[in-house]
């Protein structure tokens, strides 16, 4: 006899009829008990992960933000216009600016990974592709708010093109989610933020010396070279969250923790 | 969409004739998967039960992309190394325990068996997704969440060493 014949009539064990009567009747029961829970829409569920994501402590964040990257030019542009308008002192403080927000939606997106939130994530029994999607959707109408009010706060007072402004903007946005969401992804669980924070700060120093020694690089943003890296970053960013979602689906919420 | 899949909608929308269905497709398999992970066959049959329940109560984060198989053999995967936690005596002498008349009698009744259950865990559990499952080598990968190739190879090694002792078997048996 073959090993292979032997190993598929070993591995034959005839089921007993009547145990997979009960599964079946215990299996409809679960299936009417969880049938009862309301089914939600998923537009309710973002207005839900909105209202969970503390929007009083991201207005405030947003002000504080706006106060200083916004407003600070502003004051700067009234008392000292020589200053305001030099594209080398605006560009490096709304990279500065970029980065901090992209550091914050980075935090959100792997906060799945802290305190359990995985398991109250996957209580929703929303998909974990559709809760990225969610996440995504909120960080996307926040961000165009925030950058579409400093593209237009900062083309009021410097000369500068909106496209090299929006260079400026989405060259470290891009790269600073690249880079955190990569870290993320490969810490250990629960040491996400000291990371996030510790690579904000460090990109943020990176940025100023880079303009400090490199002031040329501001015409990298608005070239055709910009565009194209742009495009490099923001499919990395594209394939860090397909990652990011396949490491959210491994973490089976069917495994029974001891 | 595959049959499983369309299976699954039914399931959702509540159709309880599709769960029976479902269930009555899955069971064998399941079982068969689970008695080659668990004590004996009691455990084998209330881990069976344990994945199809847990299979309605997470249904939702299933993906319909024609992989339903590997994510139920993932549920069974799980419930199974829960079970065996919990039932896995800790001898306090693993030498007296190794010795023990029980072992000899099951080594002597039924040597392939014990053989197979003797193997190293991923070895065995590739082994029994291939032929108790009858799963090919890709969905083998995506159950286990390891490469292709981790698991060819595992199913290569775990073959060899099967092959060479039931070889030797079949030599002393004539």
């Amino acid at each position: 006899m073959s090993l292979n014949r032997a190993l598929r009539e070993e591995c034959r064990v005839p089921p007993n009829p009547e145990r997979i009567e009960e599964t079946m009747r215990i299996a409809r029961m679960a299936m009417q008990r969880s049938g009862k829970r309301a089914p939600r829409s998923y537009s309710y569920f973002i207005i839900i992960q909105l209202k969970r994501a503390m929007p009083a402590s991201w207005i405030l964040q947003t002000l504080l933000v706006l106060a200083s990257a916004v407003f600070g030019p502003l004051f700067i542009a009234v008392h000292y216009p020589a200053v305001a308008n030099d594209p080398r002192f605006v560009a490096p403080l709304v990279g500065c600016l970029s980065i901090y927000i992209a550091m914050s939606g980075v935090y959100l997106m792997m906060r799945s990974f802290r305190c359990n939130m995985s398991e109250i994530e996957m209580s929703t029994m929303v998909s974990t592709r559709r809760q990225l999607l969610a996440k995504l959707a909120i960080l996307g109408m926040r961000d165009i708010a925030i950058f579409g009010a400093v593209i237009v706060a900062v083309k009021q007072t410097s000369q500068m093109r909106v496209a090299t402004i929006a260079g400026c903007i989405m060259m470290p946005f891009l790269l600073a989610n690249c880079i955190g969401l990569t870290l993320g992804h490969n810490a250990p669980s629960g040491s996400h933020p000291m990371r996030i924070a510790t690579l904000g700060i460090a990109l943020g120093l990176a940025l100023l010396l880079a303009y400090s020694f490199a002031p040329n690089i501001l015409n990298l943003f608005s070239s055709r070279a910009g565009g194209a890296i742009c495009a490099a970053l923001l499919l990395l960013c594209v394939i860090r969250i397909g990652k990011l979602n396949a490491k959210l689906s491994s973490m089976n919420p069917v495994a029974e923790v001891d | 969409m595959n049959r499983d899949d369309a299976l699954v909608r039914r399931i959702r929308a509540g159709d309880s004739a599709a769960l029976d269905e479902l269930i009555a497709c899955y069971y064998p398999r399941i079982l068969r998967f689970c008695y080659w992970h668990v004590a004996n066959r009691n455990d084998a049959e209330d881990a069976t039960q344990d994945t199809f329940l847990k299979l309605i109560l997470h249904l939702d984060s299933y993906e319909q992309r024609g992989k339903f198989s590997s994510f139920l053999y993932k549920i069974a995967s799980n419930v199974c190394v829960d079970y065996f936690r919990r039932s896995r005596p800790e001898p306090a002498n693993p030498e007296a325990a190794r010795n023990s008349p029980d072992i000899d009698k099951i080594e002597s009744n039924d040597s392939f068996a014990w053989r197979l259950r003797n193997l190293p865990e991923e070895q065995k559990s590739v082994v029994i997704l291939r032929f108790a499952g009858e799963l090919k080598i890709r969905e083998i990968a995506e159950v286990m969440d390891i490469p292709i190739r981790t698991a060819q190879s595992r199913l290569r090694a775990a073959l060899r060493r099967l092959k060479l002792e039931y070889l030797n078997e079949d030599r002393s048996e004539k």
